[in-house]
């Protein structure tokens, strides 16, 4: 799923004050974590009581949530009658859904709320969400035992460890973020490779990791992307 | 005070009505039968006992000891002629209930549920085994949805009655010049004596009961300080007391986020957690005159 991190309120605040009904629009479909109908409650309370302090006191603000906001059908047929009085939206979708709300209403403005930071999964226990999915357009999971080394080594090679790997440890450090981008601490993560190896070994398969891969084929990879519904 | 929806099925099978008095202990276990027999013999005509289910006794063996001491004294009533009616047993358990047309399928309930009662079945709707739920309430404060409800405890029911609370709040705070404190406690970490339903006697401190801390939905929290209260205190079990495993840490899970966000609209001080235990008398009254001095001297 798409994971997504709260922008700063501080920010929000300043997209919307210049507007009196605000419509917060959650969605239900795939961010992690989710923003449905309770997060956009939360925020349409956050947002009124931000902008009294800040000395705004007549803006409104509403929430509501769609089943998925990158769907203009569905954002057309269950948001429109909504939208009555309403002179600014914030999404809390991931990017998709702001701009999917844009081409479907465009006379009104729509704000993020959220900032995309990746494709990725929840690791429950710890809580941690990690990106697991650079959508590179070439899914190699299928010679890598299920490994991918294209989000898990940080130097994105393709055929084998590289002479950093040390006791199956990157040399490369993690460095985990807080939301305005600061490095806040360095882990030292498992190299890619080195797991790749392990696995295929396993599966007894050594014969994939043998294989001789050429580099990618970045122009698959870079944007603007479409493709045809197949 | 009892819970709504016990009181409106007692109701409903004409054992209850509004000359019933209602009194409330921590554990079936704890009534002495001499109790009961000074209450019947002091003029009550009727005793009705409302234990959890045996298998679901938070303190393992005290609803099956309880019951198991009171037929004993039904029996003896009998034998001196009292009527069966003059006391009997009606056993209760709430469950959590899913709105199949609003859950939208995350696992958050599933993951967080600590008796692993619910399940996601596809295509993406979660399912409770209504014998392994607990009554606790976690998965209601994680569902991004609001499709859990608690019986007793709906979302509706607890948001309305803060709501109605905003005309007091306001007169509080204009004619009597106090702080008004929210203080939303866990039924286990606070327990009053059988006839008094709060500790503490200021009139600007508002209680609300859950059945676990767990239970207290940031919604709750933001709609509290949304409504005009100055500061809320949320009273939770101590560690490895929780009687739902977990419910304590959960607790203070959404309370540590909740705080991050709060921060900035600088109301990150006047949420506050603390964990206390009926054992130690006035904790939470301490609790409760410390945090009002911390507002206070804000």
């Amino acid at each position: 799923m798409i994971v997504v991190k709260a922008k700063p309120l501080e920010e929000i605040l300043g997209f919307l004050l210049p507007y009196e009904n605000i419509l917060v629009v959650g969605c239900d479909g795939c961010t992690q974590p989710p923003r449905g109908l309770r997060e956009a409650t939360l925020y349409s309370m956050l947002i009124e009581m931000g902008a009294k302090i800040k000395g705004k006191m007549n803006l409104k603000c509403k929430a509501t949530s769609v089943a998925k906001q990158c769907d203009n059908h569905i954002c057309s047929t269950t948001l429109g009658p909504q939208l009555e009085g309403v002179d600014a939206i914030l999404s809390l979708a991931c990017g998709v859904g702001v701009q999917t709300l844009t081409e479907v209403f465009p006379e009104i403005p729509v704000f993020p709320g959220q900032n995309t930071i990746f494709i990725g999964s929840q690791e429950r226990e710890g809580g941690i969400l990690y990106e697991k999915c650079k959508a590179c357009g070439e899914c190699l999971l299928g010679e890598t035992g299920g490994v991918c080394p294209v989000t898990n080594c940080p130097k994105g090679i393709l055929n084998g460890p590289c002479g950093g790997c040390v006791d199956g440890k990157c040399e490369v450090p993690f460095e985990v973020r807080d939301e305005m981008g600061k490095v806040v601490k360095t882990v030292t993560k498992d190299c890619a490779w080195y797991l790749i190896y392990q696995r295929l070994k396993k599966l007894n398969r050594l014969d994939l990791f043998r294989k001789y891969r050429p580099p990618r084929n970045r122009a698959i990879s870079s944007s603007p992307r479409l493709s045809e519904v197949v | 005070m009892i819970n709504p929806q016990v009181r409106e099925s007692l109701k409903k099978h004409g054992i209850l009505d509004d000359n019933s008095l209602q009194l409330y202990v921590p554990c079936i276990g704890r009534i002495p039968p001499e109790f009961l027999l000074k209450a019947l013999k002091n003029g009550v005509k009727k005793i009705v006992i409302v234990p959890c289910e045996s298998d679901k006794c938070r303190f393992n063996v005290g609803s099956n000891v309880g019951v198991f001491r009171l037929i004993l004294l039904q029996r003896l009533l009998r034998q001196i002629g009292l009527d069966s009616d003059a006391l009997f047993f009606y056993r209760y358990f709430i469950r959590a209930q899913i709105n199949r047309h609003k859950c939208i399928g995350c696992g958050n309930c599933a993951y967080t549920c600590p008796g692993n009662a619910i399940k996601i079945v596809s295509p993406g709707i979660a399912q409770i085994d209504e014998e392994s739920c607990l009554g606790c309430g976690a998965c209601v404060s994680v569902c991004p949805a609001l499709a859990i409800n608690l019986e007793g405890f709906e979302n509706d029911l607890i948001l309305g009655a803060i709501s109605r609370y905003r005309p007091l709040i306001e007169e509080i705070k204009v004619e009597r010049k106090k702080p008004v404190i929210a203080v939303f406690y866990c039924q286990w970490a606070n327990f009053p004596a059988p006839d008094k339903y709060f500790t503490y006697t200021e009139d600007n401190v508002i209680f609300f009961e859950v059945p676990c801390s767990s239970m207290i939905n940031p919604l709750y929290v933001l709609k509290a300080f949304y409504e005009g209260f100055d500061g809320i205190l949320i009273a939770a079990c101590k560690k490895s007391e929780c009687k739902f495993e977990k419910g304590n840490e959960i607790a203070e899970k959404h309370i540590k986020a909740l705080k991050d966000i709060l921060k900035q609209i600088n109301l990150g001080g006047k949420l506050e957690i603390c964990f206390v235990a009926p054992r130690y008398l006035g904790e939470l009254d301490n609790q409760i005159k410390l945090f009002i001095e911390k507002l206070n001297n804000k």
